[in-house]
């Protein structure tokens, strides 16, 4: 980018069970607002602009952003509500900054709500379409994981390892809300949702709340002598009724990482890469989106899986975090990622060794509503240095 | 985890009635169902063929106008299987699939039925991509999408 923009503080708390927090998403995001202003000794006065990302089906209430916003220190300033995750809050905040109308962005999301998840994302398709016939998210993660096993020919013990490789990743998370460490065999041994998804290989409903400041240059450098830059950012839009071969092919994906990429003046992904968080709401995702991000050639994901290269200490680390499996928080788990991939890079998580790691890559989705038709993808290079 | 012990926990729901007028794409649609007809229409600039009706085609941001009528007979894309009951949703096990009717550029969700089975676990491989389907009309037909009940396979 032309101008530099960074993130220089993050706010967040342990995320846990839905309705285990005891608080509403107000207080929450408060809280984590406040503690991403004090890591830098910014005060409210500070800031510019405040981005919230959540949804009102998620929230329990319509245009949370009057609730929210001014717990994120939006009273008396600019701000915005966007309902897909955070690295399209990032895009926005980023946006502000470049225009010159914004030097530090608060970027801020909860989940405190506990609901039937199943039912919401059933209540959020289409009432003529979709909605009547019976679908709900799992049944799309279902659908996605259906083909990607059959075009590739694998094996369903494979979908189990990247479940155990993210539960073990989640287990030495201090900020997951799974922490257990589920063997491959527990994961087999766990029922069927939807075929071939078994239950411990989808994500459970998480609830906790995460912030980040973004800032300009000069605000920067004046704030931290640890920045996390935002090299590159893209985000692309997919058909809502479109043919499953546009549905599955993920181009959605690869254009928004293709548009990161240039803006990143990254030539080689592969290469450049040193970790990546993916959103992966069911345990296969995590290939499927590898692939797409151009990261191996399609139906070679498995390989590099097991092979370890995408697990703590491998040459590619995919969701140190623990993934999607470990915290699948659906109003903040985009910006959880986000808060991740840059302690990751500042080698700030205890459990894994993240140093010498200079450059991310952050995947992020409003696929948790459901995985085919209508899904906005966003993908965000993060990367350290002067 | 937190202590929450001192907290209260509210309970509650959404019921709120809503009314939409879907336009004339959509509405000639649904409404064909009712005669047990299938429509569809074509996009000026691509040709492409898309069911369900659409008011504009997405590729090419051109409104849609020509109308066709499909043989009925579509063909699974992709499927899952539910085995859990999810609220809202039909018991389980229940397939929903991805249907394409005829060349459409689109697909459609709908669900699969009438596929024989002893145990439920059967049906992950008796459904099958490709395969062709008809629809089984309700008995009184509305105008809605379940004015199809299900979709089974033709030679069922």
């Amino acid at each position: 980018m032309k101008n530099k923009v960074a993130i220089v503080s993050c706010g967040i708390i342990k995320y846990e069970g839905q309705n285990e927090l005891g608080m509403w998403n107000d207080e929450a995001t408060f809280k984590v607002s406040k503690m991403a202003l004090d890591n830098v000794g910014a005060e409210k006065d500070d800031l510019d602009f405040v981005v919230i990302s959540t949804m009102d089906g998620l929230d329990g209430i319509t245009i949370s952003n009057g609730l929210l916003a001014p717990a994120a220190g939006a009273y008396n300033k600019s701000s915005v509500r966007i309902e897909t995750t955070g690295v399209h809050c990032i895009f926005s905040a980023v946006a502000d900054i470049l225009s010159g109308n914004s030097n530090l962005v608060m970027v801020a999301s909860s989940d405190t709500l506990e609901m039937d998840f199943g039912y919401v994302t059933n209540f959020n398709q289409d009432v003529y379409f979709r909605g009547p016939v019976g679908f709900n998210a799992s049944q799309s993660y279902g659908m996605l994981a259906m083909d990607y096993l059959k075009k590739h020919n694998i094996d369903e013990k494979d979908y189990a390892r990247i479940a155990n490789k993210n539960y073990l990743a989640g287990a030495v998370n201090p900020y997951a809300h799974i922490n257990k460490k589920y063997s491959t065999e527990e994961i087999m041994a766990s029922p069927y949702v939807n075929w071939p998804l078994r239950s411990l290989e989808i994500g459970k409903i998480s609830n906790g709340a995460v912030a980040c400041l973004i800032a300009s240059e000069e605000k920067a450098k004046e704030l931290t002598d640890n920045p996390v830059w935002i090299s590159g950012i893209g985000l692309t839009s997919s058909q809502y009724l479109g043919s499953w071969k546009e549905l599955s092919d993920m181009k959605a994906i690869k254009k928004a990482c293709k548009k990161a990429s240039d803006m990143a003046g990254i030539k080689d992904l592969k290469k450049e890469i040193d970790l990546m968080e993916i959103t992966a709401p069911f345990a296969p995702f995590e290939l499927i989106a590898m692939e797409s991000l151009g990261f191996c050639e399609e139906g070679k994901a498995v390989d590099m899986l097991n092979n370890g290269d995408t697990s703590i200490g491998g040459t590619l680390p995919v969701n140190l975090s623990g993934g999607g499996l470990c915290t699948n928080a659906p109003n903040s788990g985009g910006l959880f990622r986000v808060v991740q991939a840059v302690k990751q890079l500042n080698n700030e998580l205890d459990g894994v060794n993240t140093e010498n790691m200079e450059k991310a890559l952050v995947h992020d989705s409003d696929m948790f509503i459901g995985a085919v038709g209508g899904v906005s993808h966003g993908v965000l290079m993060l990367e350290k240095g002067e | 985890m937190q202590d929450i012990s001192y907290n209260k926990r509210f309970e509650y729901n959404w019921d709120v009635p809503f009314k939409v007028t879907l336009g004339e794409s959509y509405f000639r649609f649904l409404d064909g169902l009712k005669n047990k007809k299938i429509l569809g229409n074509i996009c000026p600039k691509c040709n492409g063929l898309h069911v369900p009706a659409r008011p504009f085609c997405d590729k090419c941001l051109v409104e849609i106008t020509k109308w066709y009528e499909t043989s009925g007979i579509v063909t699974i894309e992709s499927f899952s299987v539910t085995y859990v009951k999810f609220l809202g949703l039909p018991d389980p096990p229940h397939i929903t699939g991805i249907v394409r009717a005829e060349n459409a550029v689109t697909s459609f969700l709908h669900q699969i039925g009438g596929i024989p089975y002893d145990e439920p676990k059967e049906l992950d491989e008796k459904t099958k991509i490709g395969m062709k389907l008809k629809p089984v009309w309700a008995e009184k037909r509305i105008g809605d999408i379940q004015d199809i009940l299900y979709f089974t396979p033709v030679d069922a």
